[in-house]
């Protein structure tokens, strides 16, 4: 069982690069102990490391058929000529590199507490860092005050470009629309980092996470303060990202019709990440990281581990 | 069983409520917290249009325990006892007949209504006298009515001036058998026996007024004499007191009005002349709290004057003129005129009562060293004789006629003899059987005093009009009715502001005029004033209630307590404990087996 790391502070706000240098190390780590699941799936597309679905010049075998004109005579199984003196081909897997598509929901309720920031950049390095050890072509889409993509250099240098991507706290961020905005790329792999806490219906969101032929993952990371609020007595609720408010006295009847709405809506998400074919793992912040993923990312066929 | 509430001051436990739902809704202030997202919060918002306070009360189980927790409460602080099927109890309250009662006649009655309340509800039922202090007045009420005491304290009017209380609470406490209370209602401070409690709603007050009159012709014996008047006035507060005062004559409509000043404790004397020919007027002093002193009537009066004839010319004859002359409403008679009292020598007759002495003229004859000794008789009583000196008595032979008055040596000194007139008139004669020219009877007061109440004994027997000023309630000793033979004696009533009522030896309660008849003929014509001091000074009078705490005692013997206490002060703790624990574990608890459940 691991310890839980020093929280730092990650914040929105506040990227200290030298904070998320140390945090990418750590995610370094992880990724070698787990990984985004590439290697299962069919992919398409340059030739790479990753098998893909067609044939190519691999050295795992797929299959033998009988020799066509204009099949490339290279493949021609000599040994099977001379047993039975027919032409016969020698087909292997194609290797291609999968298209990984990172986006990252950079809205203020990802970073509402410490714990919250500190889990969403490891889960975004921890992605970062599995797709690159895989060889694919990743690409950060980063959703905030618009949906802007990031170099891949300026990430990996912990350079986040603030301006672009901060958001502006009087504005709720439409993080669905966002992602309709972004040039995701065709058969790609999009792997989102969100905790899914928007009006926006899921379906809306999937669809707009899966379009283009795209296959997704979904983290959403959450903390304790949204999954189990202690909250008693006359509150005055301020929603992070609009500034809005809200007068009201919380008992225990409350309390329960929110836990209640709150697993709801999350229930809605997974059974449209069941019924669209995507993954989707909560990753809590408290826990230490790897403990986070097994909770829920392993069994959902998010990670693979081993 | 009905409900007794021993300790009603428990209800001011009933505040917790409101403080309660002050602390819930008032001072409970909002803390602001900042949260991912409000959609959530919003898909639970209340179903009801309620309001928002309703919506707080009805969610709140903590309040709820809480407001159950200061019912509970207040049901034991207040001490419910369930009264018993079968209890009775007496009540006999006493009502103070001092005429100083009359000034917080009003506030006494709420008081006592509250109290009586209260009483009624100790016992399953109760018997109520209400009597009060002036014993020759029959009981108030006797029932089981609150409403009927009340009712027949409306009706009452205290008349007496100070007396003891002690006779009547005497007969209360004899009502009272097993349980119950005589309860006193006076104004002021009084010692009663321990059983007796004490009710007063009497305050202190400022009070001025009348203190005493005397009137006086200005013409003695004169039919068209005026009148001489002097009042006292009285400031009986603690206050310099300014009063109007004035003189109200029959048929005089705007009398002239004068001020008078007095400091706290001062007594002022005001005199005036009533006119000839005026017989009545009425001296009014500006009006307060407490109004029998506030008026002071005044009759003109007329004396009945008692005649003398003297038939003894001897030197004791001489002295004992003296002596009845210096006495008030006394005149010599003039020779044509039938007298209504002789002084004659012994063995003279007479036709008429008399005083009768032993002549002098004899020897010198040495004092009888002899005690004098009186018999208990109206003219003697409470007389000093031992320093009467005499000669020895002369030997007077006693009849069953006589009464001796006094005694020396064994021969009766003085005594009183019956007899009648030739005409068949009964007189009584007083014969002193010694020579007062030998003795100190001149000097001695004994003497004389024995002497005014014979002759005052002579003048009320007088049958012809007189008036005079009274103080109210005062006896009034009248000689009694003549009948012609064989018929009945005519009935003596007395007429006062028109009513006629029968006369009972009093003059009657209350200021006013009175007129006393006797078939149909005037006997007296009189003023009666307001004359007790006492009753007219509210310094002493205070507030004083010891009928509460004798209530309790009387609740624990008709009552039972309630034998659900120690359910409800379990009760008690439980809804503290659970709105303490609600409040801190249950919804943690919940929410915590909501995400087990999902998981």
């Amino acid at each position: 069982m691991s310890t839980a790391p020093p929280q730092m502070d990650l914040t929105a706000a506040d990227f200290q690069p030298a904070a998320l240098a140390t945090l990418h190390q750590r995610m370094k780590g992880a990724a070698a102990v787990a990984r985004l699941p590439l290697r299962s799936g069919h992919w398409s597309g340059v030739a790479g490391s990753v098998l893909g679905q067609g044939t190519g010049s691999s050295i795992d075998f797929q299959d033998q058929r009988p020799y066509i004109p204009g099949d490339d005579p290279r493949h021609i199984n000599w040994q099977a000529y001379a047993r039975t003196g027919n032409y016969t081909m020698k087909l292997y897997r194609q290797e291609v590199t999968p298209k990984v598509d990172l986006l990252l929901d950079l809205s203020p309720s990802m970073f509402l507490t410490p714990a919250k920031a500190q889990r969403t950049w490891e889960v975004v390095y921890f992605c970062l860092e599995s797709a690159l050890r895989l060889g694919a072509a990743v690409r950060i889409h980063a959703l905030g005050r618009d949906a802007v993509d990031v170099p891949l250099e300026r990430a990996l240098a912990h350079d986040w470009p603030r301006g672009e991507v901060s958001t502006n706290l009087n504005a709720k961020v439409d993080v669905a629309g966002l992602l309709e905005r972004s040039p995701l790329r065709a058969g790609s792999l999009r792997v989102m980092v969100s905790d899914l806490l928007s009006e926006t219906p899921p379906e809306r969101m999937m669809n707009a996470l899966l379009h283009g032929k795209g296959r997704a993952l979904v983290f959403a990371p959450f903390c304790i303060e949204e999954a189990h609020p202690a909250w008693d007595g006359n509150i005055e609720f301020e929603e992070c990202e609009s500034a809005l408010r809200d007068k009201r006295r919380v008992d225990k009847d409350i309390l329960v019709r929110y836990l209640r709405a709150y697993q709801m809506h999350f229930s809605l998400w997974r059974e449209q990440a069941v019924r669209r074919g995507a993954g989707l793992a909560r990753v809590a912040a408290e826990p230490p990281f790897l403990v986070a993923l097994r909770a829920e990312a392993l069994s959902a066929g998010v990670v693979e581990m081993g | 069983m009905r409900l007794l509430l021993a300790n009603p001051a428990g209800l001011w436990a009933l505040l917790a409520i409101p403080a309660v739902l002050a602390i819930h809704f008032l001072q409970e202030r909002s803390r602001r917290l900042r949260v991912s997202t409000l959609f959530l919060l919003e898909r639970v918002r209340p179903e009801s249009t309620g309001g928002a306070k309703f919506e707080r009360l009805r969610n709140s189980m903590p309040l709820w325990l809480q407001l159950l927790a200061a019912l509970l409460l207040t049901w034991l602080l207040v001490e419910p006892r369930w009264i018993k099927e079968d209890s009775r109890q007496t009540v006999v309250v006493v009502l103070d007949s001092s005429v100083s009662m009359e000034a917080f006649k009003e506030p006494t009655r709420e008081l006592l209504a509250e109290k009586l309340r209260g009483w009624s509800r100790a016992a399953a039922r109760t018997e109520w006298h209400l009597l009060e202090t002036d014993v020759r007045k029959p009981t108030l009420y006797t029932g089981a009515e609150v409403a009927g005491v009340l009712r027949a304290y409306d009706g009452w009017k205290p008349v007496l001036g100070t007396h003891r209380p002690d006779e009547a609470l005497q007969v209360g406490s004899g009502l009272v058998k097993e349980h119950g209370i005589v309860i006193f209602v006076t104004d002021r401070k009084a010692e009663v026996a321990t059983g007796v409690a004490v009710l007063s709603a009497g305050e202190e007050i400022e009070n001025v007024g009348w203190a005493g009159v005397e009137t006086t012709l200005i013409k003695p014996g004169a039919a068209d004499s005026g009148v001489k008047w002097s009042v006292l006035v009285r400031n009986y507060g603690k206050a310099p007191q300014t009063r109007q005062w004035w003189v109200e004559q029959e048929g005089k409509t705007e009398p002239q009005r004068s001020n008078v000043t007095l400091a706290p404790g001062q007594t002022g004397e005001l005199a005036g002349e009533l006119p000839p020919g005026v017989d009545r007027a009425t001296l009014v002093l500006s009006g307060d709290q407490f109004t029998w002193d506030d008026r002071m009537p005044l009759q003109r009066p007329v004396e009945r004057v008692v005649n003398l004839a003297f038939e003894a010319g001897s030197a004791p004859g001489g002295g004992m003129k003296k002596m009845l002359q210096a006495l008030d409403g006394v005149a010599v008679t003039p020779v044509t005129q039938v007298p209504d009292l002789t002084v004659a020598e012994l063995g003279n007759p007479v036709n008429t009562d008399a005083v009768q002495i032993l002549g002098g003229g004899g020897e010198n004859l040495p004092l009888d060293g002899n005690y004098t000794v009186a018999e208990d008789h109206p003219l003697t009583r409470d007389l000093n004789w031992m320093s009467l000196l005499t000669p020895r008595p002369m030997e007077l032979g006693l009849t069953d006629r006589d009464e001796p008055l006094l005694w020396k040596g064994g021969r009766p000194l003085a005594l009183l003899r019956h007899d009648l007139t030739a005409t068949g008139t009964p007189v009584r004669r007083l014969l002193l059987a010694w020579d007062l020219s030998q003795s100190n009877a001149a000097r001695h007061p004994a003497l004389l005093v024995m002497l005014h109440r014979y002759v005052e004994q002579i003048r009320k027997a007088k049958r012809e009009p007189w008036a005079g000023n009274f103080e109210a309630g005062q006896n009034l000793e009248v000689p009694p009715p003549q009948a012609a033979p064989g018929t009945a004696p005519a009935a003596l009533t007395l007429l006062r502001d028109g009513k006629r009522t029968e006369f009972t030896g009093r003059v009657p309660d209350g200021v006013g005029f009175f007129d006393l008849e006797e078939g149909g003929k005037a006997m007296i014509r009189g003023a009666i004033h307001f004359a007790d001091t006492r009753e007219a000074d509210f310094r002493e009078a205070a507030p004083l209630d010891t009928v509460d705490a004798r209530r309790w005692e009387a609740a624990l013997k008709q009552t039972e307590a309630d034998p659900l206490t120690g359910l409800w002060v379990l009760l008690v703790l439980a809804c503290l404990l659970g709105a303490w624990g609600w409040r801190s574990g249950p919804a943690r608890s919940s929410a915590g087996s909501i995400v087990a459940a999902r998981s």
